[in-house]
């Protein structure tokens, strides 16, 4: 009944509001020619070299560093799904065990001879190639995203291997605080941006337009031959959320068949 | 010091951190130092990171042996918190 009350008035608000946005739409209509003129692929190629040699990193952290953080928010939001509809107290309980170390019967399945002596090694070297395709995101096809989910990978095959903490111990805590210093670091990067440029995520160790000091700049300068800025401590964010996150993903999803 | 060495430095400061979480046995250090020269001279250096004209990847080295060394920290303090968490939640 009080809906039925309200419904005129509820029109009038939608009515309004979609006369402001179709107003704001219609107005930015008149500004795309300049938007197209150069176009922005033009603009990519004429400053991204003078960024970071590798174009796909430039344009996915510096010009598109909004729409990354939200990828690793989405992120975010499919591990805490996950854990609240698979993994309730699985993250926290030590008794637990993996399905995976133990037979349909219950017994507890060890790993052959082979996998037992080649899997730490190559854990080992997949963590060492993580951290390789992390660091080189600025100049090489690579990143953060690719790097932590070669380190989720390197988790994944002890658990597939030996079930749960039995190689690897990474606690549920330890996890949280990757990705909490992750996310952390890239939004503290991006407010620094804005605090000193007036745009949230300005590259301020490339400083492109110099309108921050160049005391700031040096502190926020990958110190490196190219000019690739934050891009780097970007990479190394994203890296730890990725790691982290994936990596608690496995272990929720890995135990949901014994529940 | 050559600025160039500086990713090599993060990521033997990276492979030390997860590299500490990793239970490892000594005896297969050799194996994978082994392995990991090979795979560090098959990968080369990034471009801009020539150091010292050797085509070699040093930042996978390093994180290598940052990896290494972490699994040694893991046997000693490690080892002995992570026991005393355990019997704290048992």
């Amino acid at each position: 009944m009080e809906l039925e009350r309200n419904k005129e008035e509820r029109l009038i608000i939608a009515g309004i509001t979609l006369t402001i946005v179709g107003v704001l739409l219609l107005s930015t209509l008149k500004d795309v020619p300049g938007i197209l003129n150069p176009g922005v692929s033009r603009l990519y190629n004429i400053l991204g070299p003078r960024i970071a040699p590798n174009q796909i990193t430039m344009v996915v952290f510096d010009w598109r560093g909004y729409d990354t953080l939200g990828e690793c928010l989405v992120l975010v939001c499919g591990v805490l799904a996950t854990s609240l509809i698979f993994g309730r107290g699985m993250l926290t309980s030590l008794k637990h065990h993996s399905s995976l170390s133990r037979s349909e019967f219950g017994e507890e399945v060890k790993p052959t001879p082979i996998l037992d002596f080649f899997t730490p090694v190559i854990i080992l070297l997949l963590i060492a190639f993580g951290i390789y395709i992390t660091l080189g995101g600025h100049i090489t096809p690579g990143g953060g995203f690719q790097g932590g989910s070669i380190i989720a990978a390197a988790v994944l095959l002890s658990l597939v291997v030996y079930g749960r903490e039995k190689i690897i111990r990474w606690e549920h805590e330890s996890r949280i605080r990757w990705e909490t210093a992750g996310v952390l670091i890239y939004i503290g990067i991006g407010i620094a941006g804005l605090y000193h440029s007036g745009h949230f995520l300005y590259n301020i160790g490339a400083d492109l337009y110099e309108v921050v000091g160049s005391g700031i700049s040096y502190y926020f300068h990958y110190p490196d031959t190219t000019n690739a800025g934050v891009l780097p401590y970007l990479n190394i964010a994203v890296f730890l959320k990725v790691a982290a996150g994936l990596s608690t993903l496995f272990l929720v999803l890995l135990e949901v068949d014994e529940r | 010091m050559n600025l160039l060495y500086f990713p090599s430095l993060l990521g033997f400061l990276m492979g030390l951190s997860l590299g500490y979480k990793v239970k490892f046995e000594g005896k297969l250090a050799a194996l994978t130092l082994t392995l990991g020269i090979l795979i560090a001279y098959s990968l080369k250096s990034y471009p801009f990171y020539n150091i010292m004209g050797l085509n070699f990847s040093f930042v996978y080295f390093s994180s290598l042996i940052g990896a290494l060394i972490g699994t040694r920290w893991y046997k000693g303090k490690g080892r002995k918190r992570w026991s005393i968490s355990k019997m704290q939640l048992s």
